[in-house]
């Protein structure tokens, strides 16, 4: 089965760049509403297969995304 | 009435028509989906969010900032970008230098920024360039945080040298704003190489979009932290009492205009495609009207033939301007008489008592149109 991970970053502008920041770069990745943990409301993550993960986080970094540093299973 | 077809030649004001790319995809966002992007998270909601973000992108390459979309913000017209700009980046014991062209939407929210404490020089703009950069340097004070300037008088059409000012800008570490409220679509912009901390924009001139569209672009390499001008929901951190600080939402409180901003990315994306085209068009009419003007004896040119946006501003006779819009408006003729509200234009050029025809040929003019707009003028009895 595949697992998949979330990550959360800081805006709606934010989880559309990295979206397409990961697919650009041949990632699935898909903006999803945060349902785990405190949230600070209306929250979105970007959910990856976890086996790229730290490429995706990478990649995220490199692309000036703003991440939350917060990511969890889903 | 002498013409069957309406002549609208007043694309400075509001372009009309639009391309037909840009009024179907209105037309279809408000049949098919007028869902609040990204606040909801149902399939609509996203998918309005998806057109908002695409927009985003289509605006950030237009204006050199490819892969920015963060630095992209809707506003509802340039006035309201400038607005933000303004207030958003000056604040007391700033200093800011503007051009004697500017339009009032800089002009007035500077005049009231002064109750706090924010004060204006204004640098003369002369025909030679070189002459206008002088003139902006020596107002540079230790004080001073920004220069603003219109990229184009919107009533002479004169165009600013806004490399040359990047680069002044840069040499003495000041914010440059731009209001390219006459340019964008048209004119090639690029904010990283023009060196523009923030580009001001309306959506429904050059960009052929609908009105309640503009934009305020921030350069990324400026890293700019703007306070916003109005406060509220931006579907992020809604659990907090406070504005969030992260560009794009924080400057975008409330529902946005998701119809009309489909219509700008539709109208993004037409003047990406035939940019270079419609600045012929505009131009090939712009020095056929020039000329013509130019050798009727009663007719005064305002504008200068080169270096222009493509505007016609000129007086004929003694006549009010208004008088000669209404008359040629009788042989449906649309161009646009009075202030421009352009104070300062017009106290420099001494027309504030009759104000100034202004001809302002756009996307869709031709040679007609201008044919037409001609045998108007010829009509008139002076």
């Amino acid at each position: 089965m595949i697992k998949n991970k979330c990550i959360t970053v800081k805006s709606q502008t934010y989880a559309q760049k990295a979206e397409r920041i990961l697919r650009e770069n041949g990632l699935n990745a898909y903006v999803v509403r945060r349902t785990e943990g405190k949230s600070s409301g209306c929250e979105r993550c970007v959910k990856v297969n976890a086996d790229f993960l730290p490429r995706a986080l990478a990649l995220l970094k490199a692309g000036g995304v703003e991440m939350t540093g917060e990511v969890y299973d889903i | 009435m002498i013409f069957k077809r309406t002549v609208y030649l007043d694309n400075a004001a509001s372009s009309f028509p639009k391309p037909s790319e840009v009024t179907r995809k209105v037309s279809e966002m408000l049949k098919n989906n007028t869902a609040n992007p990204g606040r909801s998270g149902h399939s609509l909601s996203e998918k309005a969010a998806e057109i908002i973000f695409n927009t985003r992108s289509e605006a950030a390459d237009f204006f050199g900032i490819k892969g920015h979309e963060e630095n992209v913000i809707f506003t509802f017209n340039a006035t309201h970008a400038i607005n933000t700009a303004l207030r958003g980046l000056l604040s007391s014991g700033d200093r800011v230098i503007i051009s004697d062209v500017e339009h009032n939407s800089v002009l007035r929210p500077l005049i009231d920024l002064k109750k706090s404490g924010v004060f204006t020089d204004i640098a003369t703009v002369h025909h030679d360039d070189k002459e206008t950069l002088r003139s902006f340097e020596k107002l540079i004070r230790p004080e001073t945080r920004m220069i603003f300037v219109t990229h184009a008088s919107n009533v002479s059409g004169q165009k600013l040298p806004i490399s040359a000012l990047g680069d002044l800008c840069e040499r003495h570490g000041l914010l440059f704003g731009v209001d390219a409220s006459q340019t964008a679509g048209h004119t090639s912009i690029n904010i990283t190489g023009d060196k523009i901390s923030v580009l001001c924009a309306p959506g429904h001139k050059g960009l052929l979009s609908p009105q309640g569209t503009g934009l305020l672009v921030l350069s990324p390499i400026a890293r700019l932290t703007v306070k916003p001008l109005l406060f509220g929901g931006t579907g992020s951190d809604s659990l907090s009492e406070y504005q969030p600080s992260l560009s794009p939402e924080a400057l975008e409180s409330g529902t946005l205009n998701t119809a009309g901003i489909a219509g700008l990315c539709e109208g993004i994306r037409y003047c990406k495609t035939h940019k270079y085209e419609i600045m012929r068009n505009i131009n090939d009419i712009f020095t056929y009207v020039y000329d013509e003007l130019s050798r009727l004896p009663y007719i005064t040119l305002y504008s200068p033939k080169t270096d222009n946006a493509g505007l016609i501003a000129f007086s004929v006779g003694n006549l009010h301007s208004d008088d000669v819009t209404a008359r040629l408006d009788a042989d449906k003729i649309c161009v646009r008489g009075g202030f421009h509200c352009s104070s300062l234009f017009h106290k420099k050029a001494g027309t504030t008592e009759k104000g100034l025809v202004r001809v302002s040929p756009g996307a869709f003019n031709n040679e007609k149109n201008a044919i037409d707009l001609l045998i108007s003028i010829k009509r008139l009895k002076i």
